[in-house]
């Protein structure tokens, strides 16, 4: 289980679920100034350009993934902006080829003398920060639940996709734990749907990554998104272990309570890594 | 010294030919009547840009450099793929442009291992002597009748892991390790000895199968012969199909010295 192939010819999917309520609008944590909104579609596109890179080839970008993201707020729907708003499960060489637009960022590099020198990068943006309304999770759940169920009947022998719900705050319409299980009933033959959850902080608590017990969580809301994780599946035990050096079980599941940016990018980073790409 | 040396090699299953990242040298068969010949394996590693070219050119410096240095042989290979390169994104400029995703990779460049073999004839008429280089997890098997004598750089089937130190394109991507460690081998060797320089997928299941004392090594001698049981393509694709292989481009070059 957890070890298919992924191929041009059996490509999976990712779905990120994106809390877009207005209390998105507030700092996020440590990071003086910054609104949890800003940082988490910085991290979005960021981890989205990752993707790319990862399947590109010389020949061009390989299909591996398709991808979704669904923004959930005022209301809850496909987040991509640009020539592919209003699409979901896009192939990931489309991905590639439409961003909204490319912005020039300066990024500071070691100049190979103990210093740094600012440097000039391409940073495509396909999703834009927003904030306003609810938190409908249940709503996005459900429509993660559709979209992944349709496409496992087109490929049914895929890895198992992996769906990433990224929220601040409790839901507001409903117990989400009845639609995440939807989620994590709907199978390829390589496993069930991995339904992964990170909790934004607006504090500066120390997070909590990849528990593999409900002892030491806070509150009612931490349990709940603990239980409606997945157990991290092998490849991405190990890798917690070996690269972030956090003692795993088999009893680990794929969540991170009180995320700052770094646990937040580090979170999105392990949850996305390939198993075996063709 | 006369030696019949024989290459195999098949991309991924699902893969186009011409995605296979491997090269050796030389490429088909031959006979060799020579006091001194050169055999060599390289893996392209899948992330990188244009790895199989960089492979090709690594063992292609390999056969043609005057001296087993890995540092000189890199370097003959990287001043090939840096004309290369300028040629190649002059064309890009003038035909399509770069895009954003390629800038990335191209930066980087390839990664490559190398594994590589020289046989040198004893002028008394004695044993001669091989000397072996090896970066990465691409490996060599000294073999005589059905013993394995050496393996190298690795020996033991657990031993290959997802990141094997590898030879970069790109000048600022050495690691370390390819400056400092001792990646060589040598030793004696003499008529109806082989030798096997074999990438890992394949390599991993070599040394499997020897340490269960399931010899694998008439199989491979017998490869492209008369007592060829399976050809190459199709044993390979049994062992995918069956799980015992893992799906990855496969190549081998076999050297009987006779």
């Amino acid at each position: 289980m957890y070890d298919a192939e992924i191929s041009r010819d059996n490509p999976s999917c990712f779905v990120f679920l994106i809390d877009q309520s207005g209390s998105m609008n507030d700092g996020f944590g440590a990071e003086a100034g910054k609104r949890k909104a800003d940082a988490l579609a910085d991290a979005i596109n960021r981890l989205l350009q990752n993707l790319v890179l990862k399947c590109a080839r010389d020949e061009g970008i390989r299909n591996y993934y398709h991808v979704s993201v669904i923004g959930y707020g005022d209301s809850v729907g496909p987040a991509f902006s640009g020539s592919l708003v209003g699409k979901s499960l896009v192939p990931i060489s489309d991905i590639a080829n439409f961003p909204a637009r490319i912005e020039e960022r300066t990024k500071q590099i070691s100049d190979g003398a103990g210093g740094l020198v600012d440097q000039q990068v391409k940073f495509p943006v396909w999703f834009e920060p927003k904030a306003a309304g609810g938190t409908p999770m249940c709503n996005a759940l459900g429509q993660a639940s559709s979209d992944v169920g349709s496409w496992l009947t087109q490929h049914p022998t895929c890895f198992a996709p992996i769906v990433i719900n990224i929220s601040d705050g409790e839901p507001t319409d409903g117990d989400p734990s009845v639609p995440a299980d939807q989620v994590k009933a709907l199978a390829s033959t390589d496993g069930n749907v991995l339904l992964f959850n990170v909790h934004l902080s607006a504090t500066n608590a120390a997070p909590i990554q990849f528990p593999d017990s409900e002892t030491g969580l806070p509150d009612d809301h931490a349990r709940l998104l603990f239980r409606m994780s997945s157990l991290l599946p092998p490849h991405l035990k190990d890798a917690v272990q070996q690269q972030e050096g956090l003692a795993v079980s088999e009893a680990t599941r794929g969540f991170v309570f009180n995320a700052n940016l770094v646990s937040l990018i580090k979170f999105l980073d392990i949850g996305t890594r390939p198993s075996n790409l063709r | 010294m006369i030696a019949h040396i024989a290459s195999f090699s098949l991309h991924k299953a699902g893969n186009y030919p011409d995605e296979n990242d491997d090269a050796c040298r030389p490429i088909g068969k031959r006979g060799v009547r020579s006091d001194r010949l050169r055999a060599a394996v390289s893996d392209g590693a899948t992330e990188g840009f244009q790895s199989g070219r960089w492979a090709n050119y690594l063992v292609e410096a390999f056969i043609r450099s005057p001296s087993l240095e890995v540092q000189r042989i890199s370097r003959r290979a990287r001043h090939r793929w840096e004309k290369w390169l300028t040629t190649y994104l002059d064309e890009r400029a003038r035909e399509r442009p770069i895009q954003w995703w390629e800038e990335p990779a191209l930066e980087r460049g390839a990664f490559a291992s190398i594994i590589g073999l020289q046989i040198s004839a004893s002028s008394n008429g004695d044993d001669s002597h091989w000397n072996a280089i090896a970066i990465g997890d691409s490996c060599l098997f000294h073999v005589r009748g059905t013993e394995l004598l050496r393996a190298f750089p690795i020996s033991d089937s657990t031993s290959f892991t997802n990141r094997p130190v590898l030879l970069p394109s790109n000048i600022a991507y050495i690691q370390p390790q390819n400056n400092t460690a001792n990646y060589t081998a040598g030793g004696e060797c003499r008529a109806d000895d082989t030798f096997y320089l074999v990438t890992d997928a394949f390599a991993q299941w070599i040394l499997a199968r020897s340490e269960e004392n399931r010899s694998p090594w008439l199989a491979l001698r017998d490869l492209d012969t008369d007592a060829e049981i399976r050809q190459f393509d199709d044993w390979i694709r049994d062992l995918r199909t069956s799980g015992e292989l893992r799906n990855d481009d496969v190549t081998l070059v076999r050297v009987d010295l006779l």
